[in-house]
């Protein structure tokens, strides 16, 4: 007998206990260690097909009407307590656990989802992530008080179109709005992917706080903002004493939380606050402000030589290094320097533009978060 | 017997792609952030809770502050570090008008003794433990053990990758549930084995493992050189052509069976000169994979090193010594095997393969560039910042200078994901 032989006859031995496993599997597969996931959408009761499920943390496939629309049997379930992840594009993530074997049969339903891309190609990986929200409250100071404002919770259009005016004039000609001594990377606006969110039943309070706040269900959806915009529609009147409510204003609470309010009809304050929120610039005007140099690439310095070194450094002016002080309407001068000419927009707040320290300092926060596409 | 090997291949190849549509694991639906809140009440700082979740982080190399935040793991290597924001405060404005009516801007500070601070910071395997700094301050404000956050999780998803690489114990011993698919993997290796081995046997008796000879196309017009060139090339082992000018270089190119796996290119050429015979072959689709050294007595200028750095892997100048030259087209050859190896790894650790080619691109610049800075440091003297003189040349090498820098910095950043996705499936970390 050859060696060939011998192998043909183990094969054979082997298709038959292949054979034989395969009806095993097939057996318990009907058996009753099987549960049966059906999925609806929360809202129609419709059967949602294409929705990735995940049991315990492990990938167990996708909905399909293989078994009835809308539905994945998952089989060789342990007793005991389960916990169900499923995840639809659009849809927001559920999570349900259930007790196997009490539990054979379950119903997950879906919402839903209130964020919305405005990037026609999708997300950049590692782009910065942009989100707007709209407040459903605007202020009015010669009143002295903030009222409800549902021109956007009313209309998702107007929404959309004030945010889609706002990225175009600011995000994507940032060129136009910075010194242009100081080159921008090549395709920055690539950098950016844009979201809007829009929960009627939960809008964010521009007025509550200096920054606003946003409902908690946003947080809970939204965990990789980079910049939460809360966008209301105007400001009535013009801010004349400390019982108004500033105009704009930033607050960073920790990564994924930082919050900016603005309103959209002010497009430059919008580039100021743009300026605190996404690029870490500080105020170079003298006022009740946040002073701090922020390094790498600041436009506010802790002291006069420290903003030389940079100015030699960056082969610029020594001498436009200056106090930050104003003589009028009111004496004010501050322990910190500052390098930017005039008019510049972190000094004037509604003229002007991004000078040439802001400049590099966006310019470094571009390119450090590296994103677009190739 | 060869019709019951074609029957069993095709059996076992069906039912592993069977098993395989079943198993496969999606690529995406794993990403998950750790989220650490921090009551902060008058300068003290205090855990309120942590705990691990699905879903996508922010971006932590484009964050401000004066606090900086550190995550190590349990041998106090720092995975990850970021900046944040002092709690308690938000900034304002306004614009106001003078008493002549001029708009002047109206600052607004809201400082608050207490606050709370979250910080959504993109799951990374290790972490262990977070702290968090002042700027200049030695001594943490805080320190938190993230053990906690991994239990909580790992209990809800005990089958998620990163809390079966935790457990190695429950990854060794099949539970229930995967012993029929353990056998059936068993089982299916058998008769594949069986299936295989006399086909193995017969190529292992009759066909020895011929290494497959690397080519190098020489573009010089000094037939002189070429000849040593390619004599030097024989030795080592590789398979040589040559052309005596660039568009001599082109007409080889075009037939399709002489496709070389490396160029040497001189620059000095005429009529064609070497950069112009690159720029051909790097606009080329059929040719524009092909790695190009140039080999030239001709000095880099700023100029070209900033127009065509891209375009070329290496460039050695003459007289050179044969074991440069051999290095260099060796480090050519592995660098493109090794990316194309550790790609199709890269693929099964989930690691995006934008990502992934992101690195091999950067890592080839990054390699090139400092070459070239080198080479042009020795034309022109050692860069200094400020330094002017020699047309804009010094420009065009700071420009590379800061431009390697910022590739390195992404470098570190990918580099970091790409070897935590690799840790994560128990791969060994790409080397270059």
């Amino acid at each position: 007998m050859t060696g060939f032989s011998i192998i043909g006859k183990i094969t054979t031995l082997i298709i038959v206990l292949i054979l034989l496993s395969m009806t095993c599997s097939l057996a318990r597969a009907s058996s009753d260690n099987s549960l049966m996931v059906l999925l609806l959408d929360g809202k129609t009761g419709e059967k949602l097909n294409g929705a990735t499920v995940f049991l315990d943390g492990e990938f167990k496939g996708t909905t399909t009407s293989q078994d009835g629309a809308g539905t994945l049997q998952i089989n060789n379930i342990k007793p005991g307590t389960h916990t169900l992840r499923i995840t639809k594009a659009d849809y927001r993530e559920g999570i349900k656990k259930l007790a196997f074997p009490e539990e054979k049969n379950v119903e997950v339903t879906l919402d839903k989802g209130y964020l919305f891309s405005l990037n026609r190609d999708g997300p950049s990986a590692h782009g910065i992530n942009v989100i707007f929200i709209p407040s459903d409250t605007s202020f009015n100071c010669p009143e002295n008080k903030k009222f409800s404002d549902t021109t956007y919770s009313s209309n998702e259009s107007r929404f959309r179109e004030d945010v889609l005016r706002i990225i175009n004039r600011t995000f994507l000609n940032l060129d136009l709005i910075t010194s242009p001594s100081v080159p921008l990377p090549a395709q920055y606006q690539d950098r950016f992917n844009f979201y809007y969110y829009y929960n009627p039943n939960a809008d964010a309070d521009a007025f509550s706080g200096c920054a606003g706040t946003v409902p908690d269900s946003y947080w809970n959806d939204v965990t990789f903002a980079d910049i939460t915009i809360i966008l209301y529609p105007t400001y009535y009147g013009t801010y004349s004493n400390t019982a108004c409510q500033p105009t704009g204003c930033y607050k960073s609470s920790g990564p994924g939380r930082r919050l900016m309010k603005v309103p959209a009809d002010k497009e430059l304050l919008f580039d100021h606050e743009l300026g605190h929120a996404m690029f870490g610039l500080v105020d170079t005007y003298c006022g009740t402000t946040y002073y701090y140099e922020n390094s790498p690439h600041p436009n506010v310095w802790s002291s006069s030589d420290s903003c030389k070194a940079d100015a030699q450094s960056d082969k610029r002016n020594l001498t436009s290094c200056r106090q930050i002080e104003q003589k009028s309407p009111i004496s004010c001068s501050r322990q910190f320097w500052r390098w930017d000419p005039d008019p510049d927009i972190m000094q004037t707040v509604n003229y002007g533009t991004f000078e040439v320290a802001a400049t590099q300092r966006i310019s470094y926060v571009l390119t450090s978060a590296i994103g677009g596409k190739p | 017997m060869s019709v019951k090997i074609l029957v069993c291949i095709i059996t076992c190849l069906a039912i592993l792609s069977c098993g395989a549509l079943v198993h496969a694991q999606p690529l995406t639906g794993y990403e998950k952030i750790l989220v650490i809140r921090l009551g902060y009440d008058n300068g003290v700082y205090q855990e309120n809770a942590q705990y691990i979740r699905y879903g996508q982080g922010p971006n932590l190399n484009i964050l401000s502050g004066n606090k900086k935040a550190i995550i190590s793991d349990s041998e106090g290597k720092t995975i990850t570090s970021f900046v944040v924001m002092e709690p308690g405060i938000a900034t304002g404005d306004s614009i106001g008008t003078t008493g002549e009516g001029s708009p002047y801007p109206e600052a607004y500070l809201e400082q608050s003794r207490t606050d709370e601070m979250v910080m959504t910071i993109p799951y990374l395997p290790n972490m262990q433990v977070f702290r968090l700094y002042d700027a200049q301050g030695s001594a943490p404000l805080i320190s938190l053990d993230l053990t906690p956050s991994h239990t909580v999780f790992c209990a809800d998803f005990p089958n998620d990758p990163d809390c079966t690489q935790l457990n190695v114990q429950a990854r060794s011993s099949p539970t229930v549930t995967n012993i029929p698919t353990f056998y059936l993997s068993i089982i299916m290796v058998l008769v594949l084995i069986a299936a295989l081995s006399p086909i193995i046997l017969r190529r292992m008796k009759t066909a020895p493992d011929i290494p497959v000879k690397k080519s190098v196309l020489i573009v010089d017009d000094e037939p002189d050189l070429v000849e040593l060139v390619r004599l030097l090339l024989d030795k080592q082992g590789y398979t040589s052509m040559s052309a005596l000018g660039g568009k001599e270089c082109l007409a080889l190119l075009s037939q399709k069976k002489n496709v070389p796996d490396v160029i040497l290119l001189d620059i000095m050429m005429q009529p064609m000169d070497g950069w112009e015979t690159l720029e051909k072959i790097k606009t080329n689709p059929e040719t524009k994979d092909i790695p190009v050294l140039m080999l030239t007595g001709k000095l880099l200028t700023a100029a070209e090193a900033k127009q065509y750095h891209i375009c070329i892997e290496d460039y050695i100048m003459k007289p050179f010594e044969k074991v440069q030259l051999y290095a260099a087209i060796e480090h050519v050859l592995t660098r493109k095997k090794i990316i194309h190896e550790n790609i199709v790894l890269a693929k099964k650790a989930g690691v995006a393969q934008e990502t992934f080619c992101e690195y091999a691109k950067l890592s080839r610049h990054v390699d090139i560039n400092k070459k070239l800075i080198g080479l042009l440091e020795k034309s022109y003297g050692t860069h200094e910042p400020g330094k002017h003189g020699v047309g804009d040349a010094f420009d065009i090498i700071e420009q590379m200078i800061m431009n390697t820098r910022s590739n390195e910095d992404r470098l570190e950043q990918l580099q970091r994901e790409i070897f935590s996705a690799f840790t994560a499936k128990g791969y060994p970390v790409p080397i270059w």
